[in-house]
């Protein structure tokens, strides 16, 4: 049994050294590859809107992209982390003032305001800020 | 700058809770890294009654916890003595130093943390935070995908710092996930070095746990998960204290620790009434213990059971298979879960973790089995047996999916307890 627990002692050694090389190869990569962080700079695309939606609780984001693609739902909880507290209603009929216009191509948003009945406000990285006049 | 002064404060609060119940028999550096553990869940939950009480955070409320258990201690007449720094810890700071490293690098390179971090633990905070009055809107139903039914411990920690600086600061989660991961790493290293006294083998299991590659990623992923392995390991580090040095008050921190787990995710509060249910079965002989044990655990507890009572909207993401016809339990779905977990202990990510831990039990024989090491190795027997229950009944998720992005998590927040449980066995 001793045999056994000192063997059991040499691999646990043998992994936790393991481990401790690991971590660190792992963090010196990071620091020498900046660009592998996708998911973080699909956010950056909506910041400015939080000024615009200041005291506003619901606006509308109408997208027509695949929401079983991940990169789709990441891109719309990006959004909603960067313009809380405000919350966005995914899908939704006309009934707000601001619907954030996140589509697939550029003729595909234009169809889709014209549709809605709104406004083009502003346009950023293919995302389009719409207002809508019969909106509450 | 704000921030320490936000440490410092947590630290207070339960550096005097420590001292109240453990009348200075822990050394230093356990005190204090248990004190600021302890601490944080304190300031969170305080954060939580001003929210609902006041619809706003008052940054008062803390320091007012710090001057009350101060007079309470200064009325008893305890004396200011500090507890005892050994040098050899020394050793053990240096490790912790070392693990900091990759640890900070990694949480640098990910500062927004994990997908579920900006999903949903630090948007949560967010709402709460900058919602103000409107704040519980981080419950509205169109937000079901942050899992709005959850417990929120994690997000008002993050609320108590931005609200002492004033402002939103993303760096906050990213600096509180680093301090959870080295809080959990102190706690283990040095409790092991405490129990056993063996400086070599607290280092070894620390390093094993904290140095996983996955592990890292996770432990600066800003998730509530880590919380729950801090607790959890905390909760029964004082229980194995409080039996070694002959102080029941300390077990009354255990069942604190406990509460303030129940608070952070649903498979923490699951995990908590298992573990509190063992721990009074196993103090069942103690009665004049058992009544403060189950005091303090309710009065923990608390806010989360207001928040499911009265906040909580329903799961979205539950549909019950046993009942459902349109997506029923079927047997395909019990193989799935029965076989995948032995895949994913073999997997890379955990670089034979667990075949050293089966190693380990196999080893350890009887003695994981019995007394308190008997409640640890039985929670976490229990708990895993109830999350399997639930992946079976829930049929929302397709299980393949489900089991690939959770059960490591599951799994990781229970390392630190795991390592503690066969370290002592082996011992």
């Amino acid at each position: 049994m001793q045999k056994l627990k000192s063997f059991f002692f040499i691999c646990l050694v043998l992994v936790a050294g393991f481990n401790l090389y690991r971590a660190y190869t792992q963090a010196i990569n990071q620091l020498q590859d900046r660009t592998s962080i996708p998911l973080h700079s699909l956010g950056f695309q909506f910041m400015g809107l939080e000024n615009v939606f200041k005291g506003v609780r619901t606006v509308g984001y109408y997208t027509d992209k695949d929401l079983s693609n991940s990169l789709a739902i990441a891109q719309f909880e990006q959004a909603q982390y960067m313009l809380a507290p405000t919350v966005l209603d995914l899908n939704p009929s006309t009934q707000y003032h601001w619907v954030i216009v996140d589509c697939t191509s550029l003729q595909a948003a234009k169809e889709a305001i014209q549709r809605m009945g709104l406004t083009p406000l502003k346009f950023n990285h293919g995302i389009i800020l719409a207002f809508n006049p019969h909106g509450v | 700058m704000v921030y320490f002064l936000g440490i410092l404060i947590s630290l207070s609060v339960g550096f005097l809770l420590i001292r109240l119940l453990s009348a200075n028999r822990l050394n230093l550096i356990l005190h204090i890294l248990l004190g600021l553990a302890v601490g944080l869940g304190i300031v969170g939950t305080t954060a939580f009654y001003a929210q609902i009480l006041f619809n706003q955070f008052n940054r008062f409320l803390p320091v007012g916890v710090v001057v009350l258990l101060a007079s309470y201690l200064f009325k008893k007449g305890d004396t200011l003595k500090c507890p005892l720094f050994v040098p050899t810890h020394a050793w053990g700071l240096l490790a912790l130093g070392v693990l900091a490293i990759p640890l900070t690098i990694t949480a640098l390179h990910f500062p927004l943390g994990g997908w579920d971090a900006w999903s949903c633990w630090n948007l949560k905070a967010k709402f709460i935070f900058l919602g103000e009055e409107n704040w519980k809107d981080v419950l509205s139903p169109g937000l079901w995908r942050s899992n709005t039914h959850y417990p929120l411990l994690w997000p008002l920690i993050n609320v108590w710092f931005w609200d002492l600086g004033g402002r939103f600061d993303q760096a906050v989660p990213m600096l509180n996930s680093i301090l959870i991961a080295l809080l959990t790493a102190g706690i283990l290293l040095f409790g092991i070095l405490e129990l056993t006294g063996k400086l070599m083998n607290s280092i070894l299991v620390t390093v094993l746990v904290t140095a996983l590659p996955f592990g890292v990623t996770l432990l600066i992923s800003q998730y509530s998960d880590s919380l729950l392995a801090l607790y959890l390991l905390s909760a029964f580090m004082c229980l194995l204290l409080a039996e070694k040095y002959k102080l029941p008050k300390l077990k009354i921190l255990s069942m604190v620790f406990l509460g303030l787990m129940s608070f952070t995710k649903n498979e923490g509060l699951i995990a908590a009434g298992i573990a509190a249910l063992l721990i009074f079965w196993h103090e069942r002989s103690h009665k004049k213990e058992l009544r403060p044990l189950i005091i303090a655990f309710f009065i923990t507890l608390l806010p989360t059971i207001i928040f499911t009572l009265f906040f909580a909207p329903k799961n979205e993401a539950f549909i019950n298979g046993l009942t459902s016809t349109e997506k029923p339990t079927d047997w395909a779905r019990l193989s799935v879960i029965l076989t995948y977990p032995w895949f994913e202990f073999i997997s890379n990510k955990w670089n034979f973790f667990w075949l050293l831990a089966l190693a380990g039990i196999l080893l350890a024989r009887k003695k994981l089995w019995q007394s308190t090491l008997g409640v640890i190795g039985l929670t976490l027997v229990l708990y895993l047996g109830v999350v399997m229950g639930y992946y079976a009944v829930n049929t929302f998720f397709e299980i393949s999916w489900w089991l690939q992005t959770t059960l490591s998590r599951i799994l990781f927040a229970l390392l630190p307890t795991i390592a503690l449980w066969l370290a002592l066995g082996l011992e």
